[in-house]
Protein backbone atom coordinates (compact mmCIF):
# COMPACT_ATOMS: atom_id res chain seq x y z
CA UNK A 1 0.00 0.00 0.00
CA UNK A 2 0.90 3.19 -0.89
CA UNK A 3 -0.05 6.71 0.81
CA UNK A 4 -2.13 8.88 -1.25
CA UNK A 5 0.21 11.72 -0.58
CA UNK A 6 3.39 10.06 -1.90
CA UNK A 7 1.94 9.11 -5.06
CA UNK A 8 3.51 10.57 -8.07
CA UNK A 9 2.88 11.05 -11.77
CA UNK A 10 3.81 7.81 -13.09
CA UNK A 11 2.86 5.58 -10.26
CA UNK A 12 1.23 2.15 -10.69
CA UNK A 13 -1.77 1.38 -8.65
CA UNK A 14 -4.57 -0.69 -8.08
CA UNK A 15 -7.67 0.54 -8.68
CA UNK A 16 -11.20 -0.97 -8.12
CA UNK A 17 -9.74 -3.77 -9.22
CA UNK A 18 -8.24 -2.38 -12.48
CA UNK A 19 -4.10 -1.28 -13.00
CA UNK A 20 -3.50 2.26 -13.39
CA UNK A 21 -0.92 4.88 -14.05
CA UNK A 22 -1.19 7.92 -12.44
CA UNK A 23 -1.41 10.74 -14.89
CA UNK A 24 -2.04 13.41 -12.83
CA UNK A 25 -1.94 14.18 -9.27
CA UNK A 26 -2.61 17.65 -7.44
CA UNK A 27 -3.44 18.67 -4.14
CA UNK A 28 -6.61 20.65 -3.82
CA UNK A 29 -8.01 23.00 -1.16
CA UNK A 30 -11.54 23.55 -1.36
CA UNK A 31 -11.84 26.31 0.71
CA UNK A 32 -13.88 24.46 3.52
CA UNK A 33 -12.87 21.18 5.44
CA UNK A 34 -9.10 19.48 4.78
CA UNK A 35 -7.65 19.41 1.34
CA UNK A 36 -8.00 16.56 -1.06
CA UNK A 37 -6.12 14.50 -3.66
CA UNK A 38 -7.33 15.14 -7.27
CA UNK A 39 -5.96 11.84 -9.55
CA UNK A 40 -6.45 11.34 -13.03
CA UNK A 41 -5.66 7.79 -13.71
CA UNK A 42 -5.22 6.00 -16.86
CA UNK A 43 -6.04 2.36 -17.42
CA UNK A 44 -3.32 0.04 -18.24
CA UNK A 45 -6.30 -2.36 -20.27
CA UNK A 46 -8.43 0.23 -21.82
CA UNK A 47 -6.33 3.30 -22.19
CA UNK A 48 -10.12 5.43 -20.15
CA UNK A 49 -8.78 7.74 -18.18
CA UNK A 50 -11.03 8.41 -14.40
CA UNK A 51 -11.22 11.34 -12.44
CA UNK A 52 -10.67 10.70 -8.65
CA UNK A 53 -10.99 12.43 -5.60
CA UNK A 54 -9.10 11.34 -2.59
CA UNK A 55 -8.82 12.60 1.24
CA UNK A 56 -4.82 12.78 1.73
CA UNK A 57 -4.94 10.20 4.93
CA UNK A 58 -5.80 6.96 2.45
CA UNK A 59 -3.78 4.55 1.26
CA UNK A 60 -4.16 3.34 -1.94
CA UNK A 61 -2.39 -0.65 -3.10
CA UNK A 62 0.41 -0.63 -5.70
CA UNK A 63 0.67 -2.95 -8.41
CA UNK A 64 3.93 -5.23 -8.85
CA UNK A 65 5.88 -3.81 -11.91
CA UNK A 66 9.32 -5.37 -13.14
CA UNK A 67 11.60 -3.19 -14.92
CA UNK A 68 13.87 -4.70 -17.83
CA UNK A 69 16.09 -3.79 -19.90
CA UNK A 70 15.65 -3.66 -23.64
CA UNK A 71 17.01 -2.80 -26.86
CA UNK A 72 15.21 -1.42 -30.01
CA UNK A 73 15.22 -3.84 -32.75
CA UNK A 74 12.63 -2.49 -35.36
CA UNK A 75 9.10 -0.97 -36.22
CA UNK A 76 5.92 -2.62 -37.48
CA UNK A 77 2.77 -0.74 -38.50
CA UNK A 78 1.41 -0.73 -34.67
CA UNK A 79 4.37 -2.02 -32.85
CA UNK A 80 7.46 -1.01 -31.86
CA UNK A 81 9.94 -4.22 -31.35
CA UNK A 82 12.50 -4.18 -28.50
CA UNK A 83 14.70 -7.48 -27.63
CA UNK A 84 15.62 -8.28 -23.66
CA UNK A 85 19.72 -8.62 -24.66
CA UNK A 86 19.84 -11.23 -21.59
CA UNK A 87 17.49 -13.38 -23.25
CA UNK A 88 17.08 -12.13 -26.58
CA UNK A 89 13.16 -12.35 -25.76
CA UNK A 90 11.10 -9.92 -27.62
CA UNK A 91 8.80 -7.16 -26.00
CA UNK A 92 6.57 -5.55 -28.64
CA UNK A 93 5.22 -2.42 -27.32
CA UNK A 94 2.10 -0.57 -29.08
CA UNK A 95 2.41 2.53 -30.76
CA UNK A 96 -0.31 3.54 -28.67
CA UNK A 97 1.52 3.11 -25.47
CA UNK A 98 4.94 4.52 -26.82
CA UNK A 99 3.20 7.74 -28.12
CA UNK A 100 5.31 10.97 -27.95
CA UNK A 101 8.27 8.76 -27.08
CA UNK A 102 8.54 7.86 -31.16
CA UNK A 103 11.09 10.49 -31.69
CA UNK A 104 13.19 8.98 -29.13
CA UNK A 105 13.11 5.65 -30.84
CA UNK A 106 16.61 4.59 -32.14
CA UNK A 107 18.17 1.47 -33.35
CA UNK A 108 20.16 -0.41 -30.88
CA UNK A 109 19.84 2.21 -28.27
CA UNK A 110 19.01 0.97 -24.33
CA UNK A 111 15.37 1.66 -23.04
CA UNK A 112 13.46 0.38 -19.51
CA UNK A 113 10.16 -1.31 -20.23
CA UNK A 114 7.53 -1.97 -17.25
CA UNK A 115 5.73 -5.03 -17.35
CA UNK A 116 3.23 -5.99 -15.32
CA UNK A 117 1.63 -9.44 -15.08
CA UNK A 118 3.78 -9.94 -18.60
CA UNK A 119 2.46 -6.94 -20.82
CA UNK A 120 4.18 -3.41 -20.94
CA UNK A 121 2.48 -1.24 -19.25
CA UNK A 122 5.08 2.12 -19.59
CA UNK A 123 8.83 2.78 -21.67
CA UNK A 124 11.26 4.54 -20.52
CA UNK A 125 13.79 6.08 -22.35
CA UNK A 126 17.12 7.53 -20.85
CA UNK A 127 17.44 10.72 -19.14
CA UNK A 128 19.71 11.92 -22.11
CA UNK A 129 20.08 11.38 -25.44
CA UNK A 130 22.48 12.12 -28.56
CA UNK A 131 21.17 13.08 -32.04
CA UNK A 132 22.80 14.40 -35.32
CA UNK A 133 22.09 17.54 -36.61
CA UNK A 134 21.06 17.54 -39.87
CA UNK A 135 20.05 20.59 -40.86
CA UNK A 136 21.06 24.18 -39.46
CA UNK A 137 20.06 27.34 -41.07
CA UNK A 138 23.38 29.79 -41.56
CA UNK A 139 23.71 31.93 -38.85
CA UNK A 140 20.41 33.63 -38.05
CA UNK A 141 20.77 37.17 -36.36
CA UNK A 142 18.84 36.03 -32.96
CA UNK A 143 16.44 38.18 -30.59
CA UNK A 144 19.58 38.16 -27.65
CA UNK A 145 16.68 38.64 -25.00
CA UNK A 146 14.91 35.22 -25.58
CA UNK A 147 19.16 33.70 -25.41
CA UNK A 148 19.72 33.89 -29.00
CA UNK A 149 18.52 30.23 -30.28
CA UNK A 150 17.84 28.85 -33.85
CA UNK A 151 16.09 26.05 -34.91
CA UNK A 152 17.73 22.99 -36.38
CA UNK A 153 16.54 19.69 -37.51
CA UNK A 154 18.23 16.62 -36.11
CA UNK A 155 18.17 13.14 -37.45
CA UNK A 156 14.96 12.15 -36.11
CA UNK A 157 13.01 14.90 -37.60
CA UNK A 158 12.61 16.93 -34.15
CA UNK A 159 13.20 20.88 -34.93
CA UNK A 160 14.90 22.03 -31.76
CA UNK A 161 16.14 25.25 -30.77
CA UNK A 162 19.66 25.05 -30.24
CA UNK A 163 22.82 27.68 -29.26
CA UNK A 164 23.87 29.78 -32.43
CA UNK A 165 27.23 28.20 -32.04
CA UNK A 166 25.79 24.69 -33.22
CA UNK A 167 26.47 23.79 -36.77
CA UNK A 168 25.14 21.14 -39.35
CA UNK A 169 26.85 17.61 -38.67
CA UNK A 170 26.99 18.40 -34.57
CA UNK A 171 25.73 15.79 -32.18
CA UNK A 172 23.80 17.09 -29.38
CA UNK A 173 22.25 15.88 -26.40
CA UNK A 174 18.77 16.31 -25.34
CA UNK A 175 17.05 16.34 -22.27
CA UNK A 176 14.19 14.05 -23.01
CA UNK A 177 12.13 15.05 -20.16
CA UNK A 178 11.83 18.36 -21.37
CA UNK A 179 12.91 17.69 -25.59
CA UNK A 180 15.44 20.68 -25.07
CA UNK A 181 19.17 20.65 -25.88
CA UNK A 182 21.62 20.13 -23.32
CA UNK A 183 24.55 20.88 -24.65
CA UNK A 184 27.13 19.65 -27.47
CA UNK A 185 28.94 16.24 -27.74
CA UNK A 186 31.99 17.16 -30.19
CA UNK B 1 3.92 37.52 -20.94
CA UNK B 2 0.46 39.17 -22.72
CA UNK B 3 0.17 42.70 -22.21
CA UNK B 4 -3.19 42.31 -23.21
CA UNK B 5 -3.44 40.21 -20.27
CA UNK B 6 -2.10 42.57 -17.51
CA UNK B 7 -3.93 45.87 -19.24
CA UNK B 8 -7.37 44.16 -18.92
CA UNK B 9 -6.06 43.21 -15.10
CA UNK B 10 -5.95 46.71 -14.48
CA UNK B 11 -9.24 47.97 -15.99
CA UNK B 12 -10.53 45.25 -13.81
CA UNK B 13 -9.32 46.27 -10.92
CA UNK B 14 -9.98 50.29 -11.82
CA UNK B 15 -14.07 49.13 -12.43
CA UNK B 16 -13.81 47.26 -9.15
CA UNK B 17 -13.07 50.55 -7.57
CA UNK B 18 -15.54 53.11 -9.34
CA UNK B 19 -18.36 50.13 -8.31
CA UNK B 20 -17.57 50.85 -4.56
CA UNK B 21 -16.80 54.64 -4.74
CA UNK B 22 -20.55 54.76 -6.71
CA UNK B 23 -21.79 52.69 -3.57
CA UNK B 24 -20.22 55.36 -1.18
CA UNK B 25 -18.06 52.52 0.40
CA UNK B 26 -14.51 53.83 1.97
CA UNK B 27 -11.29 52.61 -0.05
CA UNK B 28 -8.47 51.73 2.83
CA UNK B 29 -5.33 49.91 3.65
CA UNK B 30 -4.56 47.91 6.47
CA UNK B 31 -1.49 46.03 7.22
CA UNK B 32 0.16 42.54 5.74
CA UNK B 33 2.10 41.98 8.48
CA UNK B 34 0.29 41.35 11.89
CA UNK B 35 1.74 40.29 15.35
CA UNK B 36 -1.77 37.76 15.97
CA UNK B 37 -4.56 36.56 13.81
CA UNK B 38 -8.06 35.03 13.37
CA UNK B 39 -7.09 31.10 13.73
CA UNK B 40 -8.52 29.62 10.82
CA UNK B 41 -7.81 26.10 10.46
CA UNK B 42 -8.46 25.18 6.78
CA UNK B 43 -5.23 27.33 5.69
CA UNK B 44 -1.87 27.69 6.64
CA UNK B 45 0.12 30.86 7.23
CA UNK B 46 3.47 32.84 6.27
CA UNK B 47 5.09 33.39 9.78
CA UNK B 48 8.80 35.98 10.12
CA UNK B 49 9.92 38.41 12.33
CA UNK B 50 9.73 42.11 12.78
CA UNK B 51 13.10 43.39 14.52
CA UNK B 52 14.08 47.01 15.95
CA UNK B 53 17.61 48.18 15.63
CA UNK B 54 18.70 46.59 19.07
CA UNK B 55 18.05 43.07 17.83
CA UNK B 56 14.80 42.80 19.48
CA UNK B 57 12.53 40.34 17.59
CA UNK B 58 9.18 39.53 17.59
CA UNK B 59 7.34 36.54 15.40
CA UNK B 60 5.21 38.46 12.65
CA UNK B 61 2.10 37.00 9.88
CA UNK B 62 1.25 38.03 6.65
CA UNK B 63 -2.41 38.40 6.95
CA UNK B 64 -4.74 35.49 5.20
CA UNK B 65 -7.20 38.46 4.63
CA UNK B 66 -7.85 42.18 5.85
CA UNK B 67 -10.70 40.56 8.06
CA UNK B 68 -8.90 40.87 11.23
CA UNK B 69 -8.29 44.73 10.50
CA UNK B 70 -11.89 45.48 9.08
CA UNK B 71 -13.96 44.36 11.88
CA UNK B 72 -11.88 46.90 13.92
CA UNK B 73 -12.68 49.59 11.84
CA UNK B 74 -16.24 48.60 11.50
CA UNK B 75 -16.54 48.55 15.57
CA UNK B 76 -14.95 51.94 15.49
CA UNK B 77 -17.76 53.06 13.37
CA UNK B 78 -16.27 53.12 10.12
CA UNK B 79 -19.21 52.70 7.83
CA UNK B 80 -19.30 50.81 4.82
CA UNK B 81 -15.60 49.90 3.54
CA UNK B 82 -13.82 47.84 0.91
CA UNK B 83 -9.83 47.17 0.14
CA UNK B 84 -7.65 45.88 -2.51
CA UNK B 85 -5.15 44.29 -1.10
CA UNK B 86 -2.89 41.05 -1.31
CA UNK B 87 -4.02 37.78 0.66
CA UNK B 88 -0.89 35.09 1.83
CA UNK B 89 -1.67 31.33 2.18
CA UNK B 90 1.25 29.41 2.58
CA UNK B 91 0.98 26.09 0.89
CA UNK B 92 -0.90 27.04 -1.44
CA UNK B 93 1.21 26.87 -4.99
CA UNK B 94 0.29 24.29 -7.38
CA UNK B 95 -2.94 24.24 -9.39
CA UNK B 96 -4.73 26.34 -11.78
CA UNK B 97 -6.92 28.32 -9.23
CA UNK B 98 -4.11 28.73 -6.35
CA UNK B 99 -0.78 31.42 -5.94
CA UNK B 100 0.37 31.55 -2.63
CA UNK B 101 -0.15 35.61 -2.43
CA UNK B 102 -2.87 36.28 -4.28
CA UNK B 103 -5.15 39.74 -4.61
CA UNK B 104 -8.14 39.98 -3.06
CA UNK B 105 -11.14 42.18 -2.80
CA UNK B 106 -12.80 42.69 0.50
CA UNK B 107 -15.71 44.50 1.21
CA UNK B 108 -18.55 44.88 4.34
CA UNK B 109 -21.53 46.62 4.17
CA UNK B 110 -22.83 47.34 7.32
CA UNK B 111 -27.07 46.86 8.36
CA UNK B 112 -26.95 44.24 5.93
CA UNK B 113 -26.77 40.47 5.81
CA UNK B 114 -25.51 37.90 3.73
CA UNK B 115 -28.82 38.14 1.28
CA UNK B 116 -27.55 41.79 1.37
CA UNK B 117 -23.86 41.49 0.37
CA UNK B 118 -25.58 38.67 -2.58
CA UNK B 119 -27.03 41.27 -4.26
CA UNK B 120 -23.71 43.02 -4.17
CA UNK B 121 -22.22 40.44 -5.99
CA UNK B 122 -24.62 40.24 -8.55
CA UNK B 123 -24.21 44.03 -8.87
CA UNK B 124 -20.70 43.90 -9.34
CA UNK B 125 -20.41 41.28 -11.59
CA UNK B 126 -22.60 42.46 -13.75
CA UNK B 127 -21.42 46.19 -13.90
CA UNK B 128 -17.86 44.61 -14.43
CA UNK B 129 -19.02 42.34 -17.83
CA UNK B 130 -21.45 45.55 -19.11
CA UNK B 131 -22.34 46.64 -21.75
CA UNK B 132 -22.30 43.27 -22.24
CA UNK B 133 -25.39 40.87 -20.48
CA UNK B 134 -23.85 37.54 -21.10
CA UNK B 135 -20.23 36.21 -19.57
CA UNK B 136 -18.74 34.00 -22.03
CA UNK B 137 -15.63 31.74 -20.61
CA UNK B 138 -14.03 28.92 -22.60
CA UNK B 139 -17.25 27.57 -24.67
CA UNK B 140 -19.53 28.54 -22.24
CA UNK B 141 -21.56 31.33 -21.57
CA UNK B 142 -23.78 32.56 -18.50
CA UNK B 143 -26.52 34.78 -18.80
CA UNK B 144 -26.00 37.62 -16.12
CA UNK B 145 -29.74 39.55 -16.69
CA UNK B 146 -31.78 37.65 -13.93
CA UNK B 147 -31.00 36.64 -10.58
CA UNK B 148 -28.50 34.29 -9.83
CA UNK B 149 -28.63 30.67 -8.54
CA UNK B 150 -29.28 30.12 -4.95
CA UNK B 151 -28.63 27.02 -3.85
CA UNK B 152 -28.08 25.49 -0.01
CA UNK B 153 -25.34 23.27 0.47
CA UNK B 154 -28.22 20.10 1.38
CA UNK B 155 -29.80 20.81 -1.77
CA UNK B 156 -26.50 20.98 -4.07
CA UNK B 157 -25.61 17.54 -2.48
CA UNK B 158 -28.94 15.94 -2.80
CA UNK B 159 -29.01 17.19 -6.05
CA UNK B 160 -25.45 16.42 -7.82
CA UNK B 161 -23.80 13.76 -5.05
CA UNK B 162 -27.50 12.13 -4.02
CA UNK B 163 -25.91 12.44 -0.48
CA UNK B 164 -26.22 14.83 2.72
CA UNK B 165 -23.19 16.74 3.72
CA UNK B 166 -22.46 15.20 7.05
CA UNK B 167 -20.49 12.56 5.17
CA UNK B 168 -17.69 12.67 3.50
CA UNK B 169 -17.79 16.41 2.55
CA UNK B 170 -14.51 17.27 0.88
CA UNK B 171 -14.82 14.45 -1.02
CA UNK B 172 -18.67 14.82 -2.46
CA UNK B 173 -18.10 18.39 -2.62
CA UNK B 174 -15.36 18.69 -5.06
CA UNK B 175 -16.11 15.66 -6.94
CA UNK B 176 -20.02 16.04 -7.27
CA UNK B 177 -20.68 19.73 -6.43
CA UNK B 178 -18.40 21.96 -7.01
CA UNK B 179 -17.99 21.31 -10.89
CA UNK B 180 -21.76 22.14 -11.21
CA UNK B 181 -22.08 25.29 -9.63
CA UNK B 182 -22.26 28.43 -11.92
CA UNK B 183 -22.33 26.45 -15.48
CA UNK B 184 -25.74 27.47 -16.27
CA UNK B 185 -25.96 30.98 -14.39
CA UNK B 186 -23.79 32.16 -11.32
CA UNK B 187 -24.48 30.34 -8.45
CA UNK B 188 -24.72 31.94 -5.00
CA UNK B 189 -24.27 28.24 -2.66
CA UNK B 190 -25.14 29.01 0.72
CA UNK B 191 -25.80 27.94 4.32
CA UNK B 192 -22.98 25.75 5.06
CA UNK B 193 -22.59 23.08 8.27
CA UNK B 194 -21.69 24.79 11.15
CA UNK B 195 -17.93 23.46 10.84
CA UNK B 196 -16.66 25.15 8.27
CA UNK B 197 -17.60 28.87 8.73
CA UNK B 198 -16.06 29.80 12.20
CA UNK B 199 -16.74 33.37 11.67
CA UNK B 200 -20.27 33.40 10.57
CA UNK B 201 -23.56 33.75 12.47
CA UNK B 202 -25.30 30.67 13.17
CA UNK B 203 -28.49 30.64 11.26
CA UNK B 204 -31.75 29.46 13.79
CA UNK B 205 -31.39 25.72 13.56
CA UNK B 206 -28.00 25.89 14.62
CA UNK B 207 -26.68 23.56 12.06
CA UNK B 208 -25.53 25.48 9.45
CA UNK B 209 -24.38 29.05 9.24
CA UNK B 210 -25.02 32.35 6.75
CA UNK B 211 -21.95 31.88 4.44
CA UNK B 212 -22.13 32.03 0.61
CA UNK B 213 -19.75 31.51 -1.96
CA UNK B 214 -20.07 32.71 -5.49
CA UNK B 215 -19.44 30.50 -7.77
CA UNK B 216 -18.88 30.56 -11.99
CA UNK B 217 -18.26 27.89 -14.70
CA UNK B 218 -17.00 25.67 -11.32
CA UNK B 219 -14.81 28.03 -9.87
CA UNK B 220 -15.12 29.74 -6.61
CA UNK B 221 -14.94 33.43 -6.96
CA UNK B 222 -15.99 34.73 -3.67
CA UNK B 223 -16.96 33.82 -0.15
CA UNK B 224 -18.80 35.87 2.37
CA UNK B 225 -20.77 35.74 5.59
CA UNK B 226 -23.46 37.59 7.61
CA UNK B 227 -20.30 38.54 10.55
CA UNK B 228 -20.81 36.77 13.60
CA UNK B 229 -20.89 39.42 16.08
CA UNK B 230 -21.24 37.51 18.88
CA UNK B 231 -17.58 37.69 21.05
CA UNK B 232 -18.17 34.90 23.54
CA UNK B 233 -19.66 32.73 20.78
CA UNK B 234 -16.48 34.08 18.26
CA UNK B 235 -13.96 33.13 21.39
CA UNK B 236 -15.64 29.56 21.37
CA UNK B 237 -14.95 29.52 17.59
CA UNK B 238 -11.11 30.41 18.08
CA UNK B 239 -10.48 27.31 20.54
CA UNK B 240 -12.13 24.76 18.09
CA UNK B 241 -9.93 26.37 15.44
CA UNK B 242 -6.67 26.10 17.41
CA UNK B 243 -7.49 22.75 18.22
CA UNK B 244 -8.07 21.96 14.94
CA UNK B 245 -4.90 23.68 13.48
CA UNK B 246 -2.41 21.90 16.51
CA UNK B 247 -3.80 18.47 15.43
CA UNK B 248 -3.06 19.04 12.03
CA UNK B 249 0.32 20.42 12.95
CA UNK B 250 0.02 23.97 11.46
CA UNK B 251 2.43 27.04 12.46
CA UNK B 252 1.09 27.96 16.16
CA UNK B 253 0.07 31.70 15.66
CA UNK B 254 -0.81 33.84 18.68
CA UNK B 255 -4.81 34.56 18.54
CA UNK B 256 -5.72 37.89 17.77
CA UNK B 257 -7.41 39.28 21.38
CA UNK B 258 -7.88 42.54 19.90
CA UNK B 259 -10.20 41.28 17.44
CA UNK B 260 -12.01 39.72 20.22
CA UNK B 261 -11.79 43.55 22.15
CA UNK B 262 -13.66 44.74 18.89
CA UNK B 263 -16.49 42.40 19.19
CA UNK B 264 -16.70 42.94 22.83
CA UNK B 265 -16.60 46.31 22.24
CA UNK B 266 -19.80 46.27 19.62
CA UNK B 267 -19.21 44.71 15.88
CA UNK B 268 -22.75 46.39 13.84
CA UNK B 269 -24.67 43.89 12.12
CA UNK B 270 -22.62 44.02 9.21
CA UNK B 271 -21.80 41.32 6.22
CA UNK B 272 -18.45 41.07 4.52
CA UNK B 273 -17.18 39.17 0.97
CA UNK B 274 -13.74 38.24 0.03
CA UNK B 275 -13.02 37.82 -3.57
CA UNK B 276 -10.38 36.50 -5.54
CA UNK B 277 -9.51 39.05 -8.17
CA UNK B 278 -6.67 36.96 -10.20
CA UNK B 279 -9.55 34.20 -10.36
CA UNK B 280 -12.27 36.82 -11.92
CA UNK B 281 -9.25 38.12 -14.15
CA UNK B 282 -8.68 34.89 -15.42
CA UNK B 283 -12.32 33.93 -16.22
CA UNK B 284 -12.99 37.98 -17.90
CA UNK B 285 -9.71 36.91 -20.22
CA UNK B 286 -10.77 34.08 -20.51
CA UNK B 287 -7.77 32.08 -19.26
CA UNK B 288 -7.52 28.77 -17.93
CA UNK B 289 -4.37 29.21 -15.47
CA UNK B 290 -4.38 31.81 -12.71
CA UNK B 291 -0.85 32.08 -13.60
CA UNK B 292 -1.64 33.85 -16.84
CA UNK B 293 -2.89 36.65 -15.31
CA UNK B 294 -0.48 36.71 -12.48
CA UNK B 295 3.01 38.50 -12.84
CA UNK B 296 5.61 36.15 -11.55
CA UNK B 297 3.12 33.69 -10.31
CA UNK B 298 5.00 31.42 -7.62
CA UNK B 299 5.02 28.22 -9.08
CA UNK B 300 7.64 30.12 -11.59
CA UNK B 301 10.12 32.51 -9.04
CA UNK B 302 9.86 29.32 -6.59
CA UNK B 303 10.41 26.28 -9.08
CA UNK B 304 11.62 23.65 -6.48
CA UNK B 305 8.22 23.53 -5.09
CA UNK B 306 6.50 22.70 -8.06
Amino acid sequence: MIKVVNIVKGTFLKWRGEPVVVAEKEFYSPGKGSAVIRLKLKNLQNGKVIKEVLKTTENIEEIQVLHQKVQFMYKTKDNFVFMNPFTYEQVEISTELVGDLEVYIKEGEDYTVALWEGKPVELQVPKKMSFKVIKSEETVKGNTVTGATKPVTLDNNAVVPVPLFVKEGDEISLNTETGEYAGRKN
Amino acid sequence: MDWQIIHQRAEVIDRIRTFFQKENFLEVQTPLLAPALIPESYLEVFETGLKNKTGKSQKAYLTPSPELWHKKLLAAGSGNIFEITKAFRNTDIGGSLHNPEFTILEWYRTKADYTDTMKDCENLIRFLVSPQKTLTYQDKSLELNQPFERLTVAEAFEKYAQATPDNDFEINYVKYVEPKLGQKKPTLIYDYPAQFAPLAKPNADGLTKQRFELYLFGIEIADAYTELTDAAEQRQQFEKEQAERRKLGRIAHPQDENFLKALESGLPECSGVALGIDRLVMILANQKNIHDVTLFPGADIFKNLC
